[in-house]
């Protein structure tokens, strides 16, 4: 049967290379011609325990992995015990025929048995290491990719390891390749539909579909946008922001610090800041918590700041590498007191690379800390993406009411005040080193001039000035994106990265029987209101659909707007929502209420 | 000693281990804003144990030395503590009126010392002291 | 030196301690020694040639914090115990700035003991001035980091039982390459620390002994000047040599060590390790790096 849309588990121990070999299997089916998804799922350890990752391959965009899977790549005896019953009728079982595995076990249950020799291919060739790649070159040849463009990634993964290496691999793959097409292709009753055209020719053009991650997404934006200070503590699942970024240090002058804690990273980020520069804190709900203090001051100060929190399983150390949506209504209320900050929860890769850039301007012009919720498994999965979907013109180059030293050469000796009370709150900034504009900066309650003073006029005109920032910063605070028909008997409201799944899920309750449409929410504070409520007028039943235990969001609407949902669909054990999941939920709860 | 009593008599209230504190503070004190040739003639003008106060380790005068440095060793024998604080914690603070007290005291410090010079002893000792101190003493 | 955004101050135009007062009424007690550390820092910032706008004072929270309040200089009172990280963001974001922090010794050494601690070893390009009375005054006198063991407060009603923070042992295993310590009753060698401090390329220390008038009636002025002796005295200190140093700054009680304890210019201050610094200050122009061809090529990477 010719699919046009089919999911790869490979399953294994850690430490067997289930990554490096997923995210290769990966860009070789992208640069087959195939849209791509991917996603891995591991432990928080070096060594040992199950981990997996899942590839779904299909011809129009995807946004989302999608179960059943079609085809198990095991490396492990656990893989198969793990995955069996998360695979189609008909699907194939690749596994090393060293492995003490039942084929007729796995028969019975109406898959297909492949045992291969992959490990020894793999020792035959120089080490059995590389018993994944000979997995996935069995993988390809089973499925029809293309066997060209997956010995192209080969070579360029392992161009950093040496000739000796790569041509090692090479060898590998390609021998599984053969060895599976000969053995098995006739069997297996699936395989991509050759019609599904390739949508770029061999070789890798110049500006193709890109396969990319969250993280990297979003440090692309970032790095576009003009970020040129990153502070951080390495934390999962943040960690590959700050990298990406010190890796381009040199290339685009970006000043990168691995801070000896936290609460330095955020602190030097805000010094930054005040210095002039674009900063920005990647880091996870732990680290977030240790910068509270912190935050207040951005907020006190009106020092422009972007911290991110790349959500994982909480509380507490929790689920270190896996995702969650539980922190939205801390970050939203953080730190003591009441200061305007900015919340953003980007849902898709092409959000999330606008939310780099996005988040820095936001932060100059409203001149205050701007928080960008996203999660691990938006951060770590891997999406295509057209080419375009990133564009230079797109991007807003906006310093906000930023003086320069024309400007400050207009002013007299001491006329500057860096906190003017202005209609908009908005006072105009001046950066330190201009004999014009030498101000102090406190954390006290302060006057015009920055001075701390505790006068209840001023008190109050001060607070009312930094609030009021809020105002204007609402105005540009996006309503909720509708996906589907604009008529439908249930409305499934989501927020971040639940909106992949959520999105196709749609088609799923049609073909249920159930006509849907959903609401995403991104920009959650100042929260659009008005366009929120414009949006949920005609729904009829709503579904919150998010992945925490409280129904944070949920509450967050109703608190801004008054909208009750329905009903809620949690998820909190630290895996992502797929579509048939959402799907099958749905359709229960509207039976039950029929 | 004599001097002990007359600060005592000038300002009134105190014990005379706190006049005797006091004489010892605004010794120190004024040594630190005159060079040695100015303390060595001063010096000689004074009874023994009060010269003995004055440093004999510093060439030149400290410039940097204002009225709030020259004050800060009296102040340190104010009592400027009070009983705990129970709305802020810590003890309360008494120190409102430290800054007029130590002038006060310095004043008896001045008045007894200027009993000792002569015209031009005196004003050169005035024209030595830093901003506000001159006044105080001037109106010793 | 020039600033790099418009007017430069007139090299001709020589600096005076008034170029540095502000109008601000300080709310500290009088006689503080914290009134001799704001004095040495105009007089050092004023024989260095270097005008208000030209430096950076970062400060936490507490008394003596409140310096950056009562001077006319590009200041930021940040929190309690963060004033080195902050300090450390703002050099490395605009190295052509002089940046200063002054917070008081719980500040430094207590609640900001692990910046303390990594920035003596990351030597960036910061001048710290610590004012160390061994007492907590802002919150009216709670036991310190370097207070005495014995000394008594509402918190250590039986005498504090810790023993006390030596900051600039601390510093030198660290390995911090200019550490002083100074005393706020002399505000001359004050400054002139101070200005050696700045002068320095890389982090350096100076530990202040600054009596607090009002809560601590034992480190005072006199008891100070009773034990403090300068370590150039006898003219055979050297400053180079680490184990005297080591040995120096143990000396605490009835000998107190003040002057420049140990330094050594031969390690480069860290901004001089940031490649992206090698363009020069990052806070002006952030989008001129990252044009549309690059943007390309970043793109590229993943396709």
């Amino acid at each position: 049967m010719a699919l046009t849309d089919l999911s790869i588990t490979i399953g294994g121990d850690a430490g067997q290379g289930v990554e490096s070999s997923g995210s290769t299997l990966s860009l070789a089916s992208m640069r087959s011609g195939w849209n791509v998804f991917s996603i891995q799922d591991y432990r928080s350890r070096i060594r040992g325990g199950h981990n997996f990752y899942q590839i779904r391959i299909a011809s129009r965009p995807i946004r989302s992995h999608s179960d059943p899977a079609h085809l198990l790549l095991a490396l492990t005896k656990e893989s198969v015990d793990i995955h069996w019953d998360n695979l189609v009728e008909g699907a194939a079982v690749l596994y090393d025929d060293s492995l003490r595995i039942d084929a007729a076990a796995i028969e019975g249950r109406g898959l297909l048995a492949l045992p291969m020799p992959l490990t020894e291919i793999a020792t035959r060739h120089g080490n059995r290491v590389m018993t994944n790649t000979a997995a996935i070159g069995a993988g390809a040849g089973i499925l029809g990719l293309s066997l060209e463009r997956l010995l192209e990634v080969v070579k360029e993964r392992f161009a950093s390891k040496g000739e000796k290496l790569t041509q090692a691999n090479l060898a590998v793959a390609e021998e599984a390749y053969q060895m599976a097409v000969s053995r098995y292709r006739g069997s297996y009753r699936y395989s991509l539909h050759d019609k599904a055209p390739p949508r770029r020719p061999a070789p890798r053009s110049a500006e193709g579909p890109m396969l990319i991650s969250g993280n990297e997404a979003f440090a692309l934006g970032a790095a576009a946008g003009g970020c040129r200070f990153v502070a951080a503590y390495p934390m999962t699942p943040a960690t590959t922001i700050f990298e990406w970024m010190v890796r381009k240090e040199k290339e685009l002058g970006i000043v990168t610090k691995h801070a000896e804690d936290e609460i330095a990273a955020i602190c030097m980020a805000i010094g930054a800041g005040y210095a002039g520069a674009r900063a920005l804190v990647p880091t996870s709900g732990g680290g977030f918590s240790l910068m509270v203090e912190a935050l207040g001051m951005a907020g006190m100060t009106e020092v422009p700041v972007v911290v991110v929190d790349v959500q994982r399983g909480g509380p507490s150390t929790g689920l270190p590498t896996r995702t969650e949506q539980a922190d939205l209504l801390f970050v939203l209320h953080a730190s003591q007191g009441e200061f305007p900050r900015i919340v953003l929860a980007p849902g898709t890769h092409e959000e999330y690379f606008e939310a780099g850039w996005r988040s820095l301007t936001l932060a100059e012009r409203y001149q205050c800390p701007v928080i960008v919720l996203a999660d691990q498994f938006l951060a770590a999965s891997l999406c295509t993406l057209p080419w375009d979907a990133f564009r230079y013109d797109e991007i807003v180059r906006d310093r906000g009411e930023l003086l320069d030293a024309e400007d400050l050469d207009q002013l007299g000796k001491d006329e500057y005040r860096r906190y003017r009370i202005t209609p908009s709150g908005i006072s105009p900034r001046a950066l330190p080193g201009h004999p014009n504009a030498v101000y102090t900066v406190v954390t006290d309650e302060h006057d015009e001039e920055g001075h701390i003073t505790e006068a209840i006029d001023n008190r109050v005109h001060m607070m009312a000035k930094r609030m009021r920032k809020l105002d204007q910063a609402q105005r540009e605070m996006r309503g909720p994106k509708r996906y589907g028909p604009e008529k439908a008997d249930l409305t499934l409201i989501c927020w971040g990265s639940t909106v992949g799944p959520v999105v196709e899920s749609l088609p799923l309750l049609e073909q249920g029987g159930v006509r849907a449409n959903a609401l995403h929410f991104t920009d959650l504070w100042p929260f659009p209101a008005e366009a929120s409520l414009k949006a949920l007028a005609g729904a009829q039943r709503t579904i919150a659909v998010e992945q925490n235990y409280t129904g944070q969001f949920a509450r967050l609407l109703r608190m801004c707007t008054g909208h009750v949902v329905t009903d809620s669909l949690h998820k909190f054990d630290g895996r992502p929502f797929s579509p048939q999941q959402i799907a099958e939920a749905c359709l229960r709860e509207v039976a039950a209420h029929v | 000693m004599d001097i002990i009593r007359r600060v005592q008599e000038r300002a009134q209230g105190l014990t005379e281990t706190e006049a005797a504190d006091l004489v010892r503070n605004v010794m120190y004190s004024l040594s630190q804003v005159m060079d040695r040739p100015d303390r060595e003639r001063l010096a000689k003008r004074l009874p023994a144990e009060l010269a003995q106060h004055l440093r004999s380790d510093v060439e030149f005068a400290d410039p940097l030395v204002d009225e709030q440095l020259f004050v800060g060793p009296v102040v340190n024998d104010l009592a400027t503590e009070g009983l705990y604080d129970q709305t802020l914690g810590g003890l309360d603070v008494l120190a409102v009126s430290a800054g007029d007290e130590a002038t006060r005291r310095l004043q008896a410090v001045f008045a007894a010392l200027k009993d000792l010079l002569d015209e031009k002893e005196r004003e050169r000792l005035a024209s030595l002291l830093p901003g506000d101190v001159a006044d105080w003493y001037q109106n010793a | 030196m020039s600033s790099r955004n418009g007017k430069s101050a007139a090299p001709d135009q020589q600096l005076t301690l008034k170029d540095f007062a502000n109008r601000v009424k300080s709310s500290w007690c009088p006689g503080c020694g914290d009134f001799g550390v704001l004095t040495a820092l105009k007089q050092a910032l004023v024989e260095l040639g270097i005008a208000p706008h030209q430096a950076a004072v970062i400060s936490g929270i507490g008394c003596g914090s409140k310096i950056v309040d009562y001077m006319r200089v590009n200041g930021f009172m940040t929190l309690h115990g963060r004033p080195l990280a902050v300090a450390t963001g703002v050099k490395l974001a605009n190295p052509d700035l002089h940046v200063i922090v002054v917070n008081g010794d719980g500040d430094g050494y207590g609640i900001g003991g692990n910046h303390f601690l990594h920035t003596a070893r990351r030597n960036p390009d910061i001048t710290h001035v610590v004012e160390n009375n061994q007492i907590y005054a802002l919150t009216k006198g709670q036991y310190s980091p370097t207070s005495d063991r014995g000394f008594k407060t509402s918190t250590s009603p039986d005498g504090a039982a810790e023993f006390p923070v030596n900051p600039l042992l601390i510093a030198l295993a660290a390995g911090a390459t200019f550490v002083a310590r100074s005393f706020a009753g002399e505000p001359k060698h004050l400054a002139q620390m101070i200005a050696a401090g700045i002068r320095h390329r890389g982090y350096a220390l100076i530990d202040v002994l600054q009596p607090c008038v009002t809560f601590n009636k034992i480190n005072t002025y006199e008891w100070y000047a009773e034990r403090i002796y300068r370590v150039d005295d006898d003219g055979a200190y050297d400053p180079s040599d680490f184990a005297q140093a080591w040995r120096t700054a143990s000396l605490w009680g009835e000998r107190i060590p003040i002057g420049i304890i140990f330094q050594r210019d031969d390690v480069p201050p860290y901004d001089e390790h940031v490649p992206a610094l090698k363009r020069g200050p990052v806070v002006h122009r952030p989008f001129d790096i990252v044009d549309e061809e690059r943007f390309a090529s970043l793109k590229r990477a993943y396709t």
